[in-house]
Order: structure tokens, then sequence, then C-alpha cells
């Protein structure tokens, strides 16, 4: 019990989880915007879609690999969902339309990573550019101010709530038990963690591992496609910059929750932290109105230290081992 | 064994050694032969120029690439340099010839904070420059707020525009002069063949003596330094600074030098290689404008032909790598 408790609190979850409470505590003693129903209904709208993605992308990391595409998914199945909306389609249709553009691109991530033997990082940016480039060709002249759409039943997906919190924040959280769980309780989760830790030895043990490798990077796609959605629904409107330059944001988030770029390392739990992490960063910025310029400094000295810590961490242990 | 490693064989081609010469050609060729107006004297001229400003950055992050390590700061480094000279000389009365080492200065210490933290702390290099690129992404977005969108004085623009015989633009003899002898020193040099060493197997070149940590340390600050020189000779030509500047450089940097057959491995890699997939891309996007290609689609296009480029390249060659 006292050793598993030790761990427990030498885990890089737990250092951010602590960086967090000493956020959450500066900012509601510093401030009086922050213990605000305003500012934590913007805090939720604003996690949620992006620990969406980042579940997909720590169940990539884990793996071993990564997706630089997820930004561009989300942005095209907002757009995607909103033209199927406007032309009257049915809203489950519509829907079902918007995911099954970030599915069609996650397969397509996996074939050539898994298939081709692409790099991942040279694949997911030409699909990057490809999503983004028909985002830009779908909006452009009169569609440029984003499609407007107006069915209720959609728009209530963003909006609406339930007990008190949006239902995009319990969609969220219910994808973060059920990826957790399943990463950390079942056969088919601890596959991940073999495939990131040696690749040709989980080949050689009989692990499937192109097989996996499409069908993480499908649901990738498909996480991110539903943060699209969501995002949407609680604009009301498509937007081009929806989701530009946040494939960054979620890798960064996930690498301070506890992935590492070389696989085989990380929890789902992780990366909703690093998330929130990052969330609560421009959240102080914004409440206490310090400029980008700012913001960028401190989110690169805190990425710095973090990985710093990490790896002393990590030498101190190697050490005391040997 | 790699090919980069192997002794050379007279008897059989490599093929995987030529195949992103053949694809600039075959891209060359193509766009010579459907638009009348590419294959002309200035237009070749321009894409030369383009190439010979933003090459530097290719070279150290070839180096880095080739050793098993990534940059990913060169386009924050980019920024910063240039708009740093900008800022000294409009601010300040220190002439060009000082401004500009004072900022290569600055940038090999950016670049010595990356290396003295990936060989100190063994810290990730792709994580350890994540963090650098966005500290001083922060750093040069300060700067140009001083700039206030003022166009930089002619002494500073004029370095870009330099012309040997008054014919040749100095930054292409540069390009060049320093491909060939890169080229040349890591082929026969016996210590740029022990970047292929440490980039094959850190351990072990370490344990035959060789100084892994000095030497990743050089090339980190190298790495800055010419990035830091390409941020100078752009910012020289366009005359001003903008906020986006460099923004995404690292990528189109690392996708030239996969494209080059560079791995994010280590081990593997060449400068002329590197260089030549920064010249198909700089071709592909004059093909664009040859094309009259709607500004909007240029993303499709240009990912749908980097995925058919690389597809046709692993089929074509290489150890069938998986990942």
């Amino acid at each position: 019990m006292k050793k598993a408790l030790s761990t427990l609190l030498r885990s890089k979850e737990s250092v951010v989880l602590a960086i967090i409470i000493v956020f959450v505590l500066i900012l509601s003693f510093g401030s009086d915007t922050f213990i605000n129903k305003t500012n934590f209904e913007s805090l939720q709208t604003s996690i949620a879609p992006s620990a969406i993605i980042a579940v997909g992308m720590m169940i990539l990391l884990i793996s071993g690999v990564f997706d630089l595409s997820v930004g561009s998914i989300m942005g095209l199945s907002g757009v995607v969902v909103s033209f199927l909306l406007m032309y009257g389609l049915p809203v489950p249709l519509a829907i079902a339309g918007g995911l099954g553009v970030g599915i069609a691109f996650g397969l397509f991530n996996g074939f050539l990573v898994a298939f081709v033997g692409v790099n991942p990082l040279i694949a997911t940016i030409g699909t990057l550019y490809i999503g983004r480039g028909l985002v830009n060709a779908l909006l452009r002249g009169e569609r440029s101010y984003g499609v407007p759409f107006s069915q209720q039943s959609f728009i209530i997906l963003g909006t609406g709530k339930t007990f008190g919190l949006y239902n995009m924040f319990w969609i969220m959280l219910l994808i973060v038990i059920i990826a957790q769980f399943v990463t950390q309780r079942t056969y088919i989760g601890r596959q991940l963690y073999y495939i990131g830790g040696n690749k040709e030895s989980a080949r050689l043990v009989g692990i499937k591992v192109r097989k996996i490798r499409v069908i993480t990077y499908a649901l990738s796609g498909f996480l991110a496609s539903l943060a699209g959605l969501l995002a949407t629904a609680r604009f009301e409107v498509s937007s081009k910059h929806l989701g530009s330059n946040l494939e960054l944001q979620i890798i960064i988030a996930c690498l301070i929750g506890g992935a590492s770029i070389a696989g085989g390392q990380g929890s789902i739990i992780g990366g909703l932290l690093g998330v929130m992490f990052m969330s609560l960063i421009v959240n102080l910025f914004n409440i206490m109105e310090i400029s980008s310029f700012w913001q960028n400094l401190v989110v690169g000295f805190i990425l710095i230290f973090v990985v710093f810590l990490d790896s002393f961490l990590n030498m101190r242990r190697q050490r005391k081992l040997l | 064994m790699n090919d980069d490693l192997k002794p050379k064989q007279k008897t059989k081609i490599d093929f995987s050694r030529f195949s992103i010469f053949l694809i600039v050609i075959a891209t060359l060729l193509f766009l010579s032969v459907t638009r009348e107006h590419f294959f002309t004297y200035q237009n070749i001229y321009s894409i030369f120029y383009g190439l010979s400003i933003e090459f530097y950055a290719v070279i150290g992050l070839t180096l880095l690439l080739i050793m098993g390590e990534v940059d990913l700061s060169i386009g924050s480094v980019f920024a910063f340099a240039g708009i740093f000279v900008g800022v000294v000389v409009l601010k300040t009365d220190l002439p060009i010839w000082i401004a500009i080492p004072i900022s290569l200065a600055l940038c090999a210490v950016i670049g010595f904070i990356n290396g003295f933290f990936v060989i100190k702390f063994k810290v990730n290099s792709l994580m350890m420059t994540i963090g650098t690129m966005i500290l001083f992404r922060g750093v040069a977005d300060g700067l140009i707020r001083v700039l206030e969108g003022t166009t930089y004085p002619s002494e500073f623009r004029q370095i870009a525009k330099f012309k040997i015989g008054g014919e040749f633009f100095i930054t292409i003899v540069f390009l060049i002069l320093i491909v060939i002898i890169l080229e040349i020193l890591l082929y026969y040099n016996i210590s740029f063949k022990k970047l292929y060493y440490i980039g094959e197997n850190t351990l072990s070149a370490k344990l035959y003596g060789i100084n892994t940590d000095k030497i990743k340390l050089i090339i980190f600050i190298i790495s800055s330094v010419v990035a830091g020189m390409a941020g100078i000779f752009a910012a020289a030509r366009s005359g001003h600074s903008v906020h986006n500047t460099g923004v995404g450089l690292e990528f189109k940097m690392i996708t030239a030098a996969v494209l080059g057959g560079a791995s994010l491995f280590g081990g593997k890699g060449s400068i002329l290689r590197s260089v030549a997939g920064l010249l198909f891309l700089a071709t592909i996007f004059n093909g664009f404008v040859m094309y009259n290609v709607d500004p909007v689609y240029t993303g499709v296009v240009t990912g749908a032909v980097l995925i058919a480029v690389i597809i046709i390249d692993t089929r074509l060659n290489r150890d069938k790598l998986q990942y």
C-alpha cells in the first residue's frame, strides 16, 4: 500500500495535478472573476473538445505514433456537418456524415502508416494540408463567414446542459472514463503499451500491429471529428479557423500529462490533466489580461521545466537502481 | 547497417540514393513540357534564389537528424534572428555588421540551451525544442511590436541582393559551395562520419571513444546559427518582418529532409538530398503558380502531392520500414 502510494505520488500525472491545484488556488484567491459561473462555463467548453481529441492522441502516443491532422479533421468535420444541416438533412444523418469524414481521414492515415510504411509525421502532415485545404475550398466567397444552421436538436449538443454541466463535458468525461478503463484494465489496451514499448517484439508475440495502427488512427480521426461537431454546435456556425494549429497544442498537453514521443508511456487521465493545465494557463492570461506574447513565453518555460523535471526524476530513479 | 555507412560498391548502383533526384528531375521535366513559361532563365533563377535563402535551415536540421535528434525551434529562431537585426538597426546606432554577429551569437545561445538540456539531462530533443520554439516565438512576437511594421533600412536589405560580378546573387554561390563542401565532408571526413555512428547507436559510439556529447552540443549550436542566418537573409530579402514569419518552417524543413532520405530515427540523410527535397517543394509551389491553381486549393494539392511522392518513394526503395 505504501509502495503503491509512493509510485502514485512520483508519477507524472500527480506532478501535473499538483501544478493544476496550485494554479486553481492562485486563480481563486488572486482574482474575483475566476470563481464565476461564466468563467466555469467557458472553461468547460474549451476543455471538452481538446480533451476528446487528446484521448485519441494519447492512445496513438502510447503506441508510439502521433497524428498531426487532428486539427484539420476537426475543422473539416465541422464544415461538412454544417453544410449537411444547411441542405436540410436530418440531424442524425448529418452527424453521421461529419463523423464519417473523420473516420475516413483516420483510416487513410492508418493505412498510409501501417501498410505503406510512410513516416507518421509526413503522412499526417499530408492529410493536415488536405483537410485544411478542403476547409478553405469549401468556405470561400460568400461562405467565408461560415455556414449557418438552425436545427435545435443539433445545437443542443453544444449548448445544452445536464445537471449543471454542459452536455459536451459529460460526453468528454464518458469517453475519458471508457478509454482509461480500456487502456489500463483490458488486454486490448495493454497491447498498445506493448507496441509502444517494443514494436518488433510485440509483432513477434502475435499482436496484430498493423490492424491496431489502423484502428487507433481511425479512432483518433473519429474523436477529432466528434470534437469538431461539438464545437460547431456550440458556436452555432461553422468556422474556417476551427482547429487550426490545434495539433501541436494537443501533443504538448499529452507530453505534459506524461506521454513520451518514444511511446509506451502515458495515460488517458494524464492527457486530460495536460489539457486542463493548458486551458487554465490561457484562462489565467485572459483573466489577468496579459498579452499573448507573455503567454508564449510562459508556456514555453513551463514545457521546458516539465520535460526537464521528468528527465531529472528519471535519471535519479535510474541511479538508484544501479 | 544502412546505406550511408556501407563501403562504396562500384558494381551495383544503389537506386535509393538517387530517388529524390529522379523525382525532382521528373517534376522539372513535367512542368517544362506542360508549361511554356516554366523553363525560363528568370523562373529557374527565382526558384534557386528562394532556395539559397532558406536552405541554411535544412543543413543544421539534416545534421541533427543524422544523429537521431531533431530541432523544432528553427522556425522561431529564423523569425527571431531577422527581427532582432531589424530592431537593432532601426532602434540603435549600431551598424549592420555589428548587429548581425550579435544576432547570430544569440542564436548560438539558443542552440546551446537546446543542446545542453538534451545532453546533460537526457531530455528528448523533440520536447525540448518544442519548448524553445514556443518560448522564442514569444520573444519574436514581442520584438516585432517594437518594429511596428517599419521597412528595414536599405543597408540591411542589400545583404540578400549582393551580386558577384553584377550577375550572380552571392546567396546562390554560397548555396552551391556549401552544399558541395558539406556533401564531400560527410562522405570522406572522419569527424562527419561520426555523426552517422552516433545516429546508428549512440551508446556504442560512446563506447568506441567518440565524444558524443560534445558533437551533439556543437551540432545543436550550428543548427540554431544557420537557422538564424536563413532568417536574416529572408528578412533582408523581404525588407520587413511579419507576425507569422517562419511559422511552420520546421515542418517544411523536416519534410524536405525526410523526402531526401533522412529518418527521424537517425543514421541516415545527406545534405545534397535534403536540399534536393527542399528544391522539390519549391518547384511544386512554383508549379502551382504556373498552373494558376486557385490559392484555396494549394493546401489540398500540396498534401496530395506530398503523400503521392512519399508513397512512391517508400515503395521504390529503402529497407521496408514499418511504423
